[in-house]
Formats: C-alpha cells, structure tokens, sequence
C-alpha cells in the first residue's frame, strides 16, 4: 500500500537528515559522561550537545564534530534521495493506456488534457540558492527550521538586491 | 570557548574610538541605528521583506530562530532585524552584527549539504561579536558611572535601551561594582 499512499514523504524524509538517530548514537556513545564531559570530549559546547541529543539540527561545524565523535560518516545521515525513474505524468499516463475500461483514442484524448494542464500547472522545483550572509540566530535549529530559514533569507536576499539595484538602498 | 588574550581591551579602546566619533561622551547612551549609519551600514526590518506571518510561523517552530542578518550585495552592508523583537533586542541584535562588520569577519552562510541547508557559524567570531557588541551598547566607562550612583541592573537596561540581560552580563562581566565600592 505504500507506493500508492506516499507514506515515504514523512516529515523526517523532506527535511533529509535523521536527527533523531544521531541524537541516539550520540546517547548511546555518551554511556554514563555526564553531558559536560561528552561535549568537552567532542568539542562542541554543552547547550549544543544537549540540543543535538534531544534531536536539533547542530551547525555544519558541530555536526562534524560530533560525527568524528561517534567515528562515522557524516553521509549516514541522510535520507536516501528516493529517485523517480518515470515522471509523475508518465505514469498517469501509463495507468491511463491501460485501463480496460478506456478506449485508446479516449485514453490517449485525456492523457493530451492532463499533459497540457501539467505543462501549464506543474512547477519548476525550486531553486534553493545558497545565501551568504550574517546571522544572529539559534547555533542549534529544530527539525523544519533550516529549510523555512533558508528560504525566508533566500527571499530578503532577492528582495534587498531588488532595492539596491533600484537605488533604493 | 574563550575570547582570544587582550580581546576584551581592545573591544573596550576601539567603542570609546567610535563614540568619539560619534560626539558621544563614555556615558552616554549609544543608538545603534546611529552608529550604522556613520558606519554607512543600512538597516532594514525584515517585515518589509518578507511575510510578517512566515516569520510568526519560524518563531512558533522555535523562538529566536531568527533575529538578524547582514547581507552584503553591491559592496553595501544591510542588516536586516526581526520585527518580533523589542528594542532593546534589536539594539543588541544590530549591534552584534555591526561588530562583526567592524571586525571585518567573514560571511557566514547557510550552505547545502545533500540537499540539506546548514548553519555555519565559526563559534569564535559569534563570541567576538557579542562581547564586542556589548562593549559598543556598554562599554566600561559608562557601567561604571551607573554603579557610582548605584543604578539597578533595570535602571541600567530602561536608560540605555538594552535588555535586562544584556545590562546584567555587562554589569557582572566588567567587576564595575567591586571597583566603584572600593572607592
């Protein structure tokens, strides 16, 4: 049933890292230090220890860390990128061609609307541009968190650029 | 974590450098708003920018998620500042992020890894920064002042435009009470 319902588009999938197994690896390594004494151990800072445990997203600096903490690759991490072989509307399609119920010429009639109204409706996935800038914000992000903020910054970005070419700024 | 040796008198010489300046004596109360702009920093709220609601919506996920940034574009520096914050945060927020410009440190950014934006930060600028900051809103000269008249912590906050915390550490940091007492 899997395949049909999606249920492989968790939370956990979209936001690409598995937190909560790191913060479990990392309880586990910890054993019986006391939180101080691991973080001290890893080189990260108590609260950051203590946040990534608990199962926040650390920087990228302490997530290396804590990694060669645990000595393993910090790849292990992530979520397998699952990787369509056939496009959404392609496989529409493919059902469509073979419903039994549907004649070829009826069938390939609707699969035309549904591609024209796809071309039309489906939208380039978006382009995360990588933002450089300052800022003054939590070193330890919860889970959803890097995402919404990369993209909110992504958008000032765009925005201030907008004004400074308009000699606004 | 601790700030490299001499790093804390330096951030004390170079504030009372820059409220000079500025026309400000060592007591006096410094905008930071003002500073940016003898700085040639510009200051935008981030309301302007984007959907006030998305910014609500990152506060609910996680309080203080986000309080400011500088962008660098064309050459110009802009600090954006949240518009969730009070002003005695912002004050704080704007003047961590004018030291890293007077420090002249390096961008941090949020970069991709499989996909997967993460925060980089270099957690010995963040700590230059805020002590630096600190010293720029509080520097010594004026802490001391208010503990010879014999301010509170909240008196120090209201009249400077800081946070409680802010006059707080400030305050305690510096051991101004220990030397107005021995007086």
């Amino acid at each position: 049933m899997d395949d049909v319902t999606g249920a492989s588009d968790t939370s956990a999938s979209v936001e690409g890292l598995d937190l909560a197994r790191l913060g479990e690896m990392l309880r586990e390594r910890r054993g019986k230090l006391s939180l101080r004494q691991a973080a001290a151990e890893a080189g990260v800072s108590f609260s950051t220890f203590t946040r990534v445990e608990a199962g926040a997203q650390p920087d990228l600096t302490s997530f290396t860390l804590l990694c060669a903490w645990l000595g393993v690759s910090p790849g292990q991490f992530f979520a397998p990128v699952i990787e369509r072989q056939v496009a959404p509307i392609d496989e529409a399609i493919a059902h469509l061609a073979a419903d039994p119920r549907l004649a070829p010429d009826a069938a390939s009639k609707i699969a035309d609307v549904l591609r024209n109204m796809y071309d039309v409706l489906a939208k380039a996935p978006a382009q995360r541009q990588v933002v450089a800038c300052h800022l003054r914000a939590a070193s330890v992000l919860r889970p959803g968190v890097p995402h919404r903020l990369n993209s909110l910054l992504g958008e000032m970005h765009d925005k201030l650029a907008a004004r400074v070419a308009g000699g606004e700024l | 974590m601790t700030l490299r040796r001499g790093f804390k008198a330096e951030a004390e010489r170079e504030a009372a450098r820059v409220r000079k300046e500025l026309g400000l004596a060592s007591h006096d109360r410094l905008d930071p708003r003002d500073l940016a702009k003898h700085l040639s920093v510009s200051i935008v709220d981030s309301g302007e920018l984007v959907d006030v609601t998305e910014l609500e919506d990152l506060e609910r996920l996680q309080a203080f998620a986000f309080s400011a940034a500088t962008f660098e574009i064309e050459q110009r520096k802009i600090i954006v500042v949240s518009p969730l914050r009070n002003t005695g945060r912002q004050n704080s927020d704007i003047a961590h992020e004018l030291a890293h410009v007077m420090l002249k440190h390096d961008l941090s950014e949020i970069r991709e890894v499989d996909g997967m934006p993460f925060r980089t930060c270099k957690p010995d600028e963040e700590e230059e920064a805020t002590a630096f900051g600190g010293t720029l809103l509080l520097p010594r000269p004026l802490l001391l002042s208010a503990a010879r008249r014999q301010a509170s912590i909240e008196q120090i906050a209201n009249q400077y435009d800081v946070t409680v915390e802010m006059a707080r550490f400030r305050y305690n940091t510096t051991g101004v009470a220990k030397q107005a007492m021995s007086r």
